[in-house]
């Protein structure tokens, strides 16, 4: 089910007035959310209910069996259990024929034809997101970092959270796991600043996301004749469709958690402000981030330890990233790329000058500062390029085509109208950067801006259609 | 809990109010080339009614005829509707003295009325057999909200002044299209229960005329040669064969077979079976002449 669908608008009342009105016991309550996940998740194909319900299972068996041993080498074995099982889901269904392909074509290179046989797989909506999530139960189990629970509805209920299960935030056992434990009050502040956010992220996809989705796909996939200024304005376009996109449905999962008294941690805040890429990486896809740091950068020695070392675990961090986005060298390219730019940053101790909020204090951002974010906007927009192109040779000639094209005039008559729609987007995200972006709405004169954004989505979703979210493949 | 399911359903009926304004009074009014037909029909009382399909939506200009004319035809237009529209207001068109309608393929071929049509002609042409449940009447959960809008604010209404639409392209002996439009044109040719609705609609037609003393003008629409070569004899000759029946039985029947206009020239062609701007101002110079014998 999207989350701009009418499924989903008849959807969530139903859950909703169930939950606060009908079903007032806790377990009930965490019974609800599970049905209601499973149906959520179900919409798209009931099938795949299966493999949550495995990794669901597979993780609460795992995480009672590490806690009842003491053994270290036992507990390292049982460890072992939930990585494969989750990593091997995660290889099968998303990297099988990638890997078959890469396989046979080194053979081909060298000169040994070999049968290619790839499976017709279909990829499980969200399966990145939950199967990393139940791999973070585990390993801070093993950790002992938390208490493993015996309450298997609550921790089902974790795994499928309806809001953030099938493209994040990827949420940590040791936040939501224990708000499943506890009884949930009803705040209307709380409540009020979900809706908020819910309205605020189906603006950032049905008007921002989606309609530059229009010009991105028709300027990617004409890029041999397109001149060299729309080539440009066609990889700014995707920087803002991808964040519209992402972020748009991180603000309706955490507003819609927030309905149901939850609490999920913020997934993006404002990166396209970013100073530098250390900053970008600490304000963009925040859980998957996170997650990367504590569970393998960290593991692996961070940034402590020889040169050579403090390099290896960058270029891991960021090659792994991109390969979790999906199995395609393009997304290895761009995570290696953001290596690149993230490298002397590290090597110079320059990576955290840049914690405050930007312009801070300021109205506007100062002369510098405005050359730091563009100069960031345009190294992150040059790597999307990758992220985009359906391979390294096409993203490659795109690149080329920028420069080479004879004449530099832009076909921009047709997407004119788009700009107006980005400039107030910036303006808003730019004057709630101090905090969450429903902060600024407390003024008398708010709801003028909510039928504002309320108009535009009824506007914009009536003349397109439902469209998918591009997290979903990931 | 009580605050907020107030303050949210407060803001959701306002929404619903202004939405069902904009539905039932506001886009029904749009700028559009339906609207601009609807009102012809209502503020001109012309002696020659052209009604029908984009053959002759495209293929007959009042500008260039010597008659008071008005043209209400349309892309996709079926004969039911035409039947409906000159039900509908031919008690007021006191002038009226001759109703042009295509017989064609479309006409004779074709499917019953659909919901869609429905809606956009109760709509637009405040055609009331049309009305069907609110749901199904909607604009605004059926067409795009953005045309819509775009509706509301331009006037953008691609027609002339008594109703005709320019075409400027010249036809370019493009086979292929000409194959695909025949084709399209021909899937339903052994529909025998399509065959016999329209048939009974066209008897409608020229009892309604008869009733009201206009004359019927049954148009065959010309063609590019090219047309003919891809089409099927067998359905051409059905045509042909229904329009002789008709205008040999009854009186107030005008026949006129495009095909024997002599317009074969691609000048005077879009593509095989629409004219252009040429072939719009010959063919209605014809008619004007062939009305002028009657």
């Amino acid at each position: 089910m999207l989350f701009n669908s009418f499924e989903f608008l008849i959807f969530l009342p139903i859950v909703f007035s169930l939950y606060w009105f009908v079903f007032k016991k806790l377990n009930i309550q965490n019974i609800l959310i599970l049905v209601a996940s499973y149906v959520f998740y179900g919409w798209w194909d009931w099938r795949f209910l299966s493999l949550i319900f495995l990794s669901t299972v597979v993780d609460y068996i795992v995480g009672i069996q590490l806690n009842k041993f003491t053994n270290q080498k036992k507990r390292q074995y049982i460890l072992y259990v939930s990585i494969f099982f989750n990593l091997g889901l995660l290889a099968f269904f998303k990297y099988f024929n990638f890997f078959i392909d890469n396989w046979v074509t080194v053979w081909d290179t060298l000169g040994v034809t070999m049968h290619r046989s790839s499976l017709n797989i279909i990829l499980p909506v969200g399966i990145s997101f939950y199967t990393f999530q139940t791999l973070s139960y585990s390993i801070d189990i093993y950790r002992r970092k938390l208490q493993p629970t015996r309450d298997f509805i609550a921790f089902a209920s974790f795994v499928s959270f309806f809001p953030q299960l099938v493209a994040g935030p990827i949420e940590r056992a040791s936040n939501l796991l224990p708000q499943f434990y506890k009884k949930r009050q009803f705040s209307y502040d709380i409540a009020v600043s979900g809706m908020k956010l819910i309205l605020w992220g189906l603006f950032k996809k049905v008007v921002i996301a989606d309609n530059c989705a229009i010009y991105v796909n028709d300027i990617f996939d004409n890029y041999q004749h397109e001149y060299g200024l729309t080539l440009i304005i066609g990889a700014i376009f995707f920087a803002f469709q991808i964040y519209g996109d992402f972020s748009g449905y991180s603000d309706i999962a955490i507003g819609t958690a927030r309905l149901f008294g939850f609490d999920l941690m913020r997934n993006f805040n404002y990166p396209y402000f970013s100073r530098d890429i250390a900053e970008f990486w600490r304000r963009w896809h925040i859980s998957l981030s996170t997650w990367f740091r504590d569970y393998l950068y960290i593991p692996l020695g961070g940034s402590r330890g020889k040169r050579e070392n403090q390099i290896r675990n960058v270029f891991i961090i960021f090659l792994v990233s991109g390969f979790w986005h999906g199995a395609n060298w393009t997304f290895i390219a761009w995570g290696g790329l953001n290596a690149l730019y993230f490298l002397p940053l590290l090597l110079t101790n320059k990576n955290r000058n840049h914690i405050d909020v930007v312009a801070k204090d300021r109205f506007l951002p100062s002369f510098k500062t405005t050359v730091q974010i563009l100069s960031t906007f345009t190294l992150t927009t040059f790597a999307w390029i990758f992220f985009r192109s359906k391979s390294i040779s096409e993203a490659l000639h795109y690149i080329c085509n920028i420069f080479i094209s004879e004449d530099f005039i832009p076909k921009i008559i047709a997407q004119k109208q788009l700009f107006p729609l980005l400039l107030f987007f910036i303006l808003v995200e730019y004057f709630s950067r101090h905090d969450d972006v429903i902060i600024i709405l407390k003024n008398r004169y708010r709801y003028l801006f909510y039928f504002l954004l309320s108009f535009m989505i009824i506007y914009y979703a009536a003349s397109s259609g439902k469209t998918s979210f591009i997290y979903f493949q990931f | 809990m009580k605050r907020f399911l107030q303050k949210v359903l407060f803001y959701i009926i306002i929404i619903f109010v202004i939405v069902f304004i904009f539905d039932l009074f506001i886009f029904p009014n749009n700028n559009n080339q339906m609207t601009q037909k609807f009102r012809l029909l209502q503020d001109t009382n012309p002696t020659v009614l052209v009604l029908g399909n984009s053959h002759l939506f495209f293929g007959i200009n009042p500008d260039s005829s010597s008659f008071n004319m008005i043209n209400v035809a349309d892309k996709g237009r079926k004969i039911e509707t035409d039947y409906i529209i000159l039900k509908e207001n031919i008690s007021h068109l006191s002038n009226l003295k001759y109703v042009i309608i295509p017989i064609s393929h479309y006409t004779l071929y074709s499917f019953k009325i659909g919901v869609n049509e429905k809606r956009v002609y109760y709509n637009y042409y405040n055609l009331k057999d049309y009305k069907q449940s609110i749901l199904e009447n909607s604009l605004i959960l059926n067409e795009p909200f953005r045309e819509l809008i775009k509706g509301l604010i331009f006037k953008d209404k691609q027609i002339s002044r008594l109703g005709w639409r320019a075409n400027a392209k010249i036809y370019d002996n493009n086979i292929n299209e000409t194959k695909l439009r025949v084709t399209q044109m021909e899937t339903q040719i052994n529909n025998i229960n399509n065959i016999k609705y329209n048939l009974e609609i066209i008897d409608k037609i020229i009892n309604i005329c008869e009733i009201h003393k206009v004359k019927l003008i049954f148009i065959t629409p010309p063609y590019h040669p090219d047309f003919y070569i891809y089409s099927s004899k067998k359905s051409a000759l059905f045509i042909e064969h229904t329009l002789d029946s008709i205008s040999v039985a009854h009186n107030n029947i005008i026949k006129i077979e495009g095909k024997k206009l002599g317009i074969y020239n691609n000048k005077f062609y879009e593509n095989s079976d629409h004219l252009n701007v040429n072939g719009a101002a010959l063919f209605t110079k014809k008619i004007d002449s062939i009305l002028k014998l009657n």
